[in-house]
């Protein structure tokens, strides 16, 4: 891994009109190439701290944002969204509103356009996206004539246009059927394996975040509670009950036999559990 | 999202560059305007609209709608109208205490025509043309390009708003509320709660809106690049000098006593 991607040092943060800090001194550093998951029970502040980064809040959502926040070499609470155009690509949970224009092209075309890239060079990013993504048959589709899952491929194909350095994923399986999370989910395991993008992600499904996820963050009331490899993270399944955070299924049965009396470790994956059963 | 009220075609004059599409629009208008105190005179320019509505490919639906709403706009410029001019000109109708002359009912159809003419002519160049397109039109005629993309995404917004009203009543109807009994009042007071959650979905979804594109750098440029420009061709300055002649010949025609 590289420098760092994203620097967080004792960030509050709170909305116009909530009385108490809905961030509380969260500390957080993602290395150039890696990928972070955020997991934690609803309000815990995983949302919060995306926008943060995204430098939404306080610039376009009114609210008070304290600390050192540093996205891919830009003060974001001093330069806000505007400072960070084309670095980062943010993606959220519903689809629908994500999806704004008449066509696929012009969706993957929007965000190289706003920068006042060369028509020439905006047309070489959307095919090239296009192509990476296997999008090159929808191009000229209408995207509301799409399924959930699609749409959610064309935002996340739409915000790579701007080949950003770091990519935020605001729950962005959440609203989406089984097919479309798994279209989702393999998409993104491919952006980190493949073209090796500083991710950060809030989502909740776990047995996908221990394969893919470098490390976790388990937050919980605005602050960053547990963090580590997953590995690390999960085989404290009593700690990561406590927060409100399912740990794998494996781990929830190995924890249960070492409550019972058997010696051994607790596995993340199902991979490992085999080599636990198995004595390997 | 925002796919506005542009209805997919292949039309003449879905072909025509936008440019020129507004330029006939604007033609519309001016002509509109100066013989709005002749509806004779502006026949012709409504004639006109109509055609360009059988040939912009919209729908014979949506036509009929559009005329049928303009039939029912005339009966009321003709009462009002007609009634401030009752003392001038010949009497055609008398009805009660209404009286409707020739001089009356030139100026009721000519203000008749003065707002429906440019409706339509709008509404031929909105559903013909593409909002990204729309966006491109305002910035070559010299509107800044946050500006032209925020007009596209207000009028983008309507169909939504007509999606969000149909929605909300129904479910209001399926608990319940009958908005289509009582005095007007009533059924005003009736409405409340369909105005209340439209309002509410409207503007979350324009928060939801504004974060994704800020997210995609609207407004980080002072210029926006656009991929798919139109050419304008041969067949535009056709359009625009038939169109020119024929309405600067209507204004001329206007302006005479």
């Amino acid at each position: 891994m590289g420098n760092a991607a994203v620097t967080v040092r004792n960030l509050w943060a709170k909305y116009v009109g909530s009385g108490d800090w809905v961030l509380r001194g969260v500390n957080l550093e993602v290395r150039e190439g890696e990928m972070l998951v955020l997991m934690g029970p609803s309000g815990c502040g995983k949302s919060t701290l995306l926008k943060v980064l995204a430098g939404l809040l306080p610039w376009v959502i009114p609210g008070t944002v304290e600390g050192e926040v540093l996205v891919a070499g830009v003060d974001v609470l001093r330069y806000g969204y505007k400072g960070l155009a084309g670095k980062v690509g943010v993606v959220y949970q519903n689809p629908e509103v994500q999806v704004v224009t008449r066509s696929v092209f012009e969706e993957l075309a929007m965000a190289p356009e706003n920068l006042g890239l060369p028509k020439e060079e905006v047309r070489a990013r959307v095919e090239s996206v296009a192509k990476a993504l296997g999008l090159e048959d929808y191009l000229f589709k209408d995207p509301q004539s799409l399924s959930g899952g699609e749409k959610q491929l064309v935002a996340i194909a739409s915000v790579l246009t701007m080949r950003p350095k770091v990519l935020l994923l605001d729950e962005p399986t959440s609203m989406l059927d089984h097919l479309g999370t798994r279209l989702v989910l393999d998409l993104i395991t491919q952006l980190k394996k493949e073209y090796g993008l500083t991710i950060v992600a809030a989502e909740h499904r776990v047995e996908w975040a221990v394969e893919v996820a470098d490390r976790v963050a388990v937050m919980s009331d605005g602050a960053v509670v547990l963090e580590g490899s997953p590995s690390e993270v999960f085989s404290r399944v009593e700690e990561v009950q406590k927060y409100g955070v399912r740990p794998p299924g494996v781990s929830e049965v190995a924890y249960n036999l070492v409550r019972m009396g058997f010696p051994i470790r607790i596995p993340v994956r199902l991979s490992e559990m085999e080599e636990v059963l198995g004595g390997g | 999202m925002l796919s506005g009220i542009y209805v997919e075609g292949r039309s003449l004059f879905h072909n025509l560059d936008p440019r020129a599409k507004l330029l006939w629009a604007l033609l519309v208008l001016a002509a509109s305007i100066a013989a709005q105190f002749n509806g004779l005179k502006s026949l012709p320019v409504f004639i006109s609209t109509l055609i360009a509505l059988s040939l912009s490919g919209i729908g014979a639906g949506l036509a009929a709608l559009l005329v049928f709403n303009a039939s029912v706009f005339l009966l009321v410029t003709t009462l009002v109208w007609a009634g401030m001019y009752a003392s001038q000109g010949t009497p055609l109708v008398t009805i009660g205490f209404l009286r409707i002359t020739d001089v009356g009912l030139l100026v009721a159809s000519g203000k008749f025509f003065l707002i429906v003419n440019p409706i339509l002519a709008f509404v031929v160049f909105f559903t013909t043309t593409k909002p990204y397109h729309i966006s491109w039109t305002l910035e070559k005629v010299g509107v800044p390009s946050k500006l032209a993309f925020s007009f596209v995404i207000a009028l983008s917004l309507l169909p939504g708003v007509v999606r969000a009203v149909r929605d909300v009543t129904d479910v209001q109807k399926l608990r319940g509320l009958s908005l289509d009994k009582g005095s007007l009042l009533e059924r005003l007071r009736k409405h409340v709660p369909v105005i209340v959650p439209v309002i509410s979905r409207l503007l979350s979804d324009v928060w939801d809106l504004s974060m994704v594109l800020a997210s995609r750098c609207f407004g980080v440029s002072r210029k926006r690049s656009y991929v798919e420009e139109p050419h304008w061709t041969r067949r535009d300055t056709v359009f625009v000098l038939i169109s020119a002649a024929f309405y600067l010949g209507v204004v001329a025609w206007a302006m005479r006593p």
